[in-house]
């Protein structure tokens, strides 16, 4: 793909430095050699958008997505000169400066998600051990905040009280465990649910370790075990944030490239209407 | 029973949400609702335009053009189908790819049906072919009301007037890409037509009118009371002449023009009150002396002198070799009597000499014994245009003194050349500033008092073409003779070029 990337770009080259030199004219985007490429730009961005419905039909065989996704890079990548050239360098009118800003904007953001996806997945997997299914987390955690609860309630009650029966736990002023209900039902479980957003002292890992510290102080050697999963569970969930900041990156763009091409494929089908109507 | 598998844990933590890639999450319930708004807006953006015609709106097509027109075409902001002709869908073959064909072809027959101009270039020789050389190659519309449609940019002269293109304009071709530093000196310059007269700037000049320094001979120099039109400001009778530039060089201002040029000095305006070119004749019997007309061939001169001279003589109704005198004044009928030819040859041809030494102290004669045409032309620049009322400012700030008066000296150097020691340079340089005076202020900023720069220097500042240097009725157009056949009043309008 380089190498076809890199034939193309010779002639380009011979043909930018023949105009510069003043022995041809570089082409009008109404000359032939104008209209030949915007239709090849056309088909490019065609191309480009048919990689949204593979996505739907993963079963489907295709060809490799793998495939898909080169070949989508590369020829949006080629789709760049081919399209400034085109254009002649020159925005034109209102709905054809429309149609190169948002094309510039998609190529941009492709280029800032490649980069992104080429650097931020190792990332993740360096800093985060415990990665999960990034739409799947926020369930997960709260299951984990429902266990959280249930090792607690069971502790409390000698393990013969069901989670599923109490939504939170009974008051039991002056009970050994006072503490900890306390620490998991003000601390713990908003920060498990809604992670680095519920404004949880949590969030700071050295108030954790203090948190952690003087409740395995105060509470009996029993607890011990329950207070293990939970300082494990809140360090998982620290990663989770972790991930998930950085799943919201390397995602992210999508919100900018796919919106951009969308509108910018319809607005190209009107550019290329009212060109061909007008010319 | 086994022991559970290491990952167990991982896995059960989405028990009951295996299927969870049908389901959407966050990222891709914005990711489709932003690009159904994105969609929804630009199709609503562009799907507009029927409602907004149905509405009335002037022009709905407005997303489609390259910006506004210029304001001689600003009438037909709302139409575009005035200049570009519509095509259907239908109508496209294999000639889909020449959109500019399309486009040009009938692009160029609307605009010749209001500026007939002639074309400026042979398209054969454009650099993109026939199909680029049309009206739109250089006259580039849509760019703002208030853009010029005839002040165009460098390049899109330079692209076909550089050195290594055929000839233009008859001339050898050169590197005109850039006024200030590659523009050829000027064509008049390198060859300037041939002088047919005499003329001293600088003896003109003298105040006296005499290059005998100081002027102390009364019979040469000249005083106020003998010419009272020149008399400056503050000047008693008995003082010296002395002649400025506006003595004898009148704008255009005067007649019909706006000061752009000097009008031609004539004998007649600006000569003839110093130079009187005397009178023949006794003025007996009533007849008066015969004044040398100017603007005559010398044997024109001669049988007025010849006929003033037979009725000097008497001899009666005046008819030589059977040659009517072409007298300009009343004869009285006389009787015959025996002429004396010989004496009346003897006396024509010496006031002939006499008559012929004044057109001789400034014209030039051909072999033929007649006057040659006076070469000095009413536009110096042929090819260009200059306003002399654009450069007032270089006169000074003080009209009473006497460098203001003076003040055409500053591009013409006419007190530089003509006295060489006691003698009269009668045939001057000439006074015709070349490139590199305009180049002073014509260039790039240059900072300095000597060459301060920074005004343009645009092709089209000093260029314009299709009518020549007298676009539409300007001036020596046709138009403005009424002793050339009168235009219909549409090709006046359009501007048709006059008929070779």
């Amino acid at each position: 793909m380089l190498c076809l990337s890199l034939l193309a770009a010779g002639p380009a080259v011979v043909w930018a430095l023949g105009a510069k030199a003043g022995w041809w004219n570089w082409p009008a985007a109404s000359s032939p050699v104008g209209v030949f490429l915007g239709f090849a730009a056309g088909v490019l961005v065609f191309f480009e958008m048919l990689i949204w419905p593979r996505k739907w039909f993963r079963g489907t065989r295709l060809g490799p997505t793998r495939s898909w996704l080169r070949l989508h890079v590369w020829l949006g990548l080629l789709s760049l000169p081919i399209t400034l050239i085109h254009s002649g360098f020159a925005l034109g009118g209102t709905l054809s400066a429309a149609t190169l800003v948002l094309f510039l904007v998609v190529i941009v953001s492709g280029i800032w998600g490649l980069i992104l996806q080429q650097w931020l997945p190792q990332k993740i997997l360096d800093d985060v051990p415990n990665e999960t299914v990034a739409g799947l987390s926020e369930l997960a955690m709260r299951n984990y905040a429902a266990e959280c609860r249930q090792l607690v309630l069971n502790l409390s009650a000698g393990g013969e009280v069901h989670a599923e029966k109490v939504e939170r736990l009974p008051t039991a002023d002056g009970g050994v465990y006072d503490s900890l209900s306390s620490f998991q039902s003000k601390l713990l479980e908003p920060y498990l649910e809604r992670g680095r957003h519920s404004g949880s002292m949590l969030r700071s890992r050295g108030e954790t370790a203090r948190q952690y510290g003087r409740l395995r102080t105060a509470l009996p050697s029993a607890a011990q075990p329950v207070l293990a999963r939970m300082e494990s569970l809140t360090d998982l969930r620290r990663q989770w944030d972790v991930q998930m900041r950085m799943t919201g990156w390397l995602h992210g763009w999508l919100l900018v490239h796919l919106p951009a091409s969308v509108a910018m494929t319809a607005f190209m089908c009107f550019h290329a209407v009212a060109a061909l109507k007008y010319w | 029973m086994a022991a559970p598998a290491p990952n167990r844990p991982l896995v059960d933590r989405h028990v009951g949400l295996r299927r969870y890639f049908r389901r959407w999450n966050k990222l891709e319930r914005w990711k489709w609702g932003l690009s159904a708004v994105a969609f929804i807006v630009g199709l609503g953006w562009l799907a507009a335009a029927p409602f907004a015609k149905m509405l009335g709106r002037p022009n709905t097509d407005e997303r489609y053009t390259h910006g506004p027109l210029a304001n001689p075409h600003a009438a037909w902001e709302a139409n575009c189908a005035m200049c570009h002709p519509k095509h259907s869908m239908k109508e496209f073959g294999w000639d889909i790819w020449k959109a500019d064909e399309r486009w040009n072809t009938g692009f160029e027959e609307t605009c010749v049906q209001c500026h007939a101009g002639p074309r400026h270039f042979d398209p054969d020789h454009w650099p993109g072919g026939q199909q680029e050389g049309t009206c739109n190659s250089c006259h580039h519309d849509h760019n703002g009301k208030e853009f010029s449609l005839t002040r165009l940019s460098d390049s899109d002269c330079t692209r076909c007037h550089r050195e290594d293109l055929p000839k233009f304009h008859g001339r050898e071709p050169g590197n005109y890409t850039n006024f200030a530093t590659s523009h050829a000196e000027f064509e008049v310059r390198k060859n300037p037509p041939a002088r047919s007269m005499k003329f001293s700037h600088s003896l003109h000049m003298a105040m006296g009118l005499t290059t005998v320094n100081p002027p102390g001979n009364d019979r040469v120099a000249v005083r106020v009371k003998d010419q009272p039109r020149y008399k400056q400001p503050g000047q008693r009778e008995n003082d010296l002449v002395q002649l400025t530039c506006a003595s004898c060089h009148s704008l255009d201002n005067e007649t019909k023009g706006n000061g752009a040029y000097f009008l031609p000095v004539t004998f007649e305006k600006n000569c003839q009150s110093c130079h009187f070119l005397g009178s023949i004749g006794d003025g007996k019997e009533g007849h008066t002396p015969l004044e040398i007309p100017h603007h005559r061939q010398p044997e024109e001169l001669r049988k007025l002198i010849e006929g003033t001279t037979a009725l000097d003589l008497g001899i009666g109704s005046p008819e030589l070799d059977g040659t009517k005198l072409p007298f300009v004044r009343q004869q009285p009928e006389q009787p015959k009597t025996n002429p004396n030819v010989g004496r009346l040859k003897e006396m024509t041809n010496a006031r002939t000499k006499i008559v012929e030494a004044n057109c001789r102290k400034c014209h030039d004669f051909n072999d033929n014994h007649t006057i040659k045409p006076v070469s000095s032309p009413a536009i110096w620049f042929p090819n260009a245009r200059f306003n002399h009322a654009s450069h007032k400012a270089l006169l000074g700030q003080d009209p009473a003194s006497q460098e203001y008066r003076n003040g055409c000296s500053a591009c013409h150097s006419v007190f530089d050349s003509p006295v060489s020691g006691m003698a009269l340079v009668e045939r001057e340089n000439l006074n015709l500033p070349g490139i590199d005076t305009c180049r002073i202020c014509h260039g790039p900023l240059g900072g300095s008092k000597e060459k301060p720069g920074g005004v343009r220097f645009g092709c089209t500042d000093c260029h314009s073409y299709h009518n020549g240097e007298h676009p539409l009725q300007g001036r020596g157009a046709n138009a403005w003779n009424p002793l050339k056949p009168a235009k219909s009043p549409i090709d006046f309008l359009i501007g048709k070029p006059d008929k070779p």
